[in-house]
């Protein structure tokens, strides 16, 4: 059962958005995209409003001098792009908010925002990690997710590779 | 802190902001400034210094070092910073999810089964070894931007198998990441367990294809007394010849291989040997410029700024770069995938592979 069906309590973390205003070219997409964004025009800046951001990172890939990055709460750093001729693609997934639940024994993480650090990290400390599908979506995790078949490959270079598990 | 402004000189800054000048962080984002970092821990605001992320932004190219008039050691200043910062929860940001973090620790705890190698023999008796750190990680991480880590080590072997050396073979991870980054604890188990690793061998020389394990057993092993070659060292001790193609060639400097160890002549010599003339990048020899990350710490676009820089000097001055380094490689083709340049990136091994295989 994917961890969002199961009712059990989710830590959901938000990913404010960071300007870095020495590279924003006041183009001012980001203000045409999202009311959390507004130009001052006295200064000739923009100004965030951090509370109101959802964290969804259309912003961030539709930034096209790569001034806006998403920061979450444990200072780990998040960029996403938009690929040329391609759909958008934020932090991976827009689905849901879901990044990962950890249990004594295993963590469980959507394929979708599947961490790979973390995912090796908790394999060298013994856990278990399962990787659950997408809840919103029918595509298969094969076709979909390199990282975890990096993750896999690199597992079994440290013999490990029975700590993966793909649901 | 105190400690640390005593060992790394920095009471000697005369704050004349040379290597603020030079840095290539600074010419990109001006809010970075070793200067700044030096002088604000000199007169007590260590606070700001150590809870803030600028302590990451160092890519330890050693270029400040170079132009000091005072001899600050910036570089071990950093280091011992990072530690400082390190026990204050201020960990940086790692790249690529800080897969290569956990992958240090997971070496550090376990073995390591790396694929076999395509052609190259080797036998793990001899007294030579090839240290290969971290190659067959990178090769499966990196395959999508072009780079093939277990071709660089499969013709280390076949070069040393033609000048009738069978080495052994060891892969993992030398403790250089986790040195740069402030974690001690896991740089002594990594160190702890090299030197082990070498006593059990018994073997008597150490051949690296990779110039921060080199500079990592070089420097900051200092209970190793095995002899320690980087391959173009080794190389340049050989007889080769090639002949010369009508294409340009310019050569990177790697940091660790060039400011840190000082070896800028013996990749060079390999090239000559092997008929490629080296045309000399604008920035070239103590002066050359970083490929803009180090120890997997702070890629973002500050980094990709300093790439597109250096992969613009080379692209002005040659159709081949050549490198003496993995992570220079991958760092320069993940620019090259997204960025179209009329340029190629090749390490060196693998050119004198071809040429005279």
């Amino acid at each position: 059962m994917h961890p969002m069906e199961s009712g059990q309590s989710i830590t959901y973390k938000q990913f404010p958005v960071a300007l870095d205003e020495r590279v924003c070219s006041r183009c001012r997409i980001c203000v045409s995209l999202c009311e959390c964004f507004t130009y001052d025009e006295a200064d000739d800046r923009i100004v965030v409003n951090s509370i109101s951001c959802k964290g969804c990172g259309i912003c961030v890939a539709a930034c096209p001098s790569s001034a806006l990055s998403h920061i979450y709460d444990d200072g780990m750093f998040y960029e996403s792009r938009s690929v040329p001729g391609e759909e958008m693609i934020a932090f991976d997934c827009s689905n849901c908010m879901y990044l990962w639940k950890e249990e004594p024994e295993r963590i469980v993480f959507c394929e979708r925002r599947f961490d790979m650090g973390k995912a090796l990290r908790s394999a060298g400390e013994g856990k278990e990690v399962v990787v659950k599908r997408c809840l919103f979506s029918d595509e298969k995790i094969e076709e979909k997710s390199e990282k975890v078949r990096k993750t896999q490959a690199l597992l079994r270079m440290c013999k490990l590779e029975e700590r993966l598990k793909v649901e | 802190m105190h400690e640390v402004i005593k060992k790394s000189r920095a009471y000697y800054c005369v704050e004349c902001r040379k290597c603020s000048s030079i840095c290539p962080v600074t010419r990109v984002y001006g809010k970075f400034s070793p200067a700044s970092i030096v002088e604000r821990s000199l007169v007590g605001i260590d606070d700001e210094v150590l809870e803030s992320n600028e302590v990451w932004k160092c890519l330890s190219c050693g270029l400040c070092h170079e132009v000091c008039p005072s001899g600050v050691d910036f570089l071990s200043f950093t280091r011992e910073v990072r530690m400082l910062a390190r026990e204050r929860g201020n960990t940086g940001i790692p790249t690529h999810e800080g897969v290569f973090e956990s992958l240090e620790h997971l070496m550090a705890d376990g073995e390591v089964a790396p694929p076999s190698l395509e052609h190259g023999k080797t036998d793990e008796d001899a007294d030579t070894l090839y240290f290969a750190g971290c190659l067959p990680f990178f090769d499966t991480m990196f395959r999508e931007v072009g780079f093939n880590g277990m071709k660089i080590a499969d013709d280390v072997v076949r070069l040393l198998n033609h000048y009738g050396i069978t080495p052994a073979v060891h892969y993992g991870c030398c403790g250089h990441d986790a040195l740069w980054n402030g974690d001690m604890k896991l740089f002594e188990k990594l160190r702890k367990k090299n030197v082990a690793m070498v006593k059990e061998r018994g073997v008597k020389k150490i051949i690296f294809s990779c110039p921060e394990c080199y500079r990592t057993f070089k420097m900051d092993y200092p209970e190793m007394n095995a002899e320690l070659l980087h391959i173009s060292e080794f190389l340049a001790e050989q007889k080769m010849e090639g002949e010369a193609d009508d294409r340009e060639y310019t050569y990177h400097d790697p940091c660790r291989l060039g400011r840190h160890l000082g070896i800028y002549d013996a990749p060079r010599e390999v090239l000559a040997r092997i008929g490629v003339e080296v045309r000399e990048m604008e920035h070239h020899h103590e002066l050359a410029v970083c490929c803009g990350t180090a120890a997997w710490m702070s890629c973002d676009w500050k980094s990709e700024e300093i790439r597109k820089e250096r992969l613009d000097e080379a692209e002005k001055t040659a159709d081949i770069l050549i490198t003496a380094c993995p992570k220079c490689q991958i760092h320069f083709k993940c620019t090259l995938s997204h960025e179209k340049r009329d340029l190629e990136v090749k390490d060196l091994v693998e050119l004198v592979a071809e040429r005279i295989l």
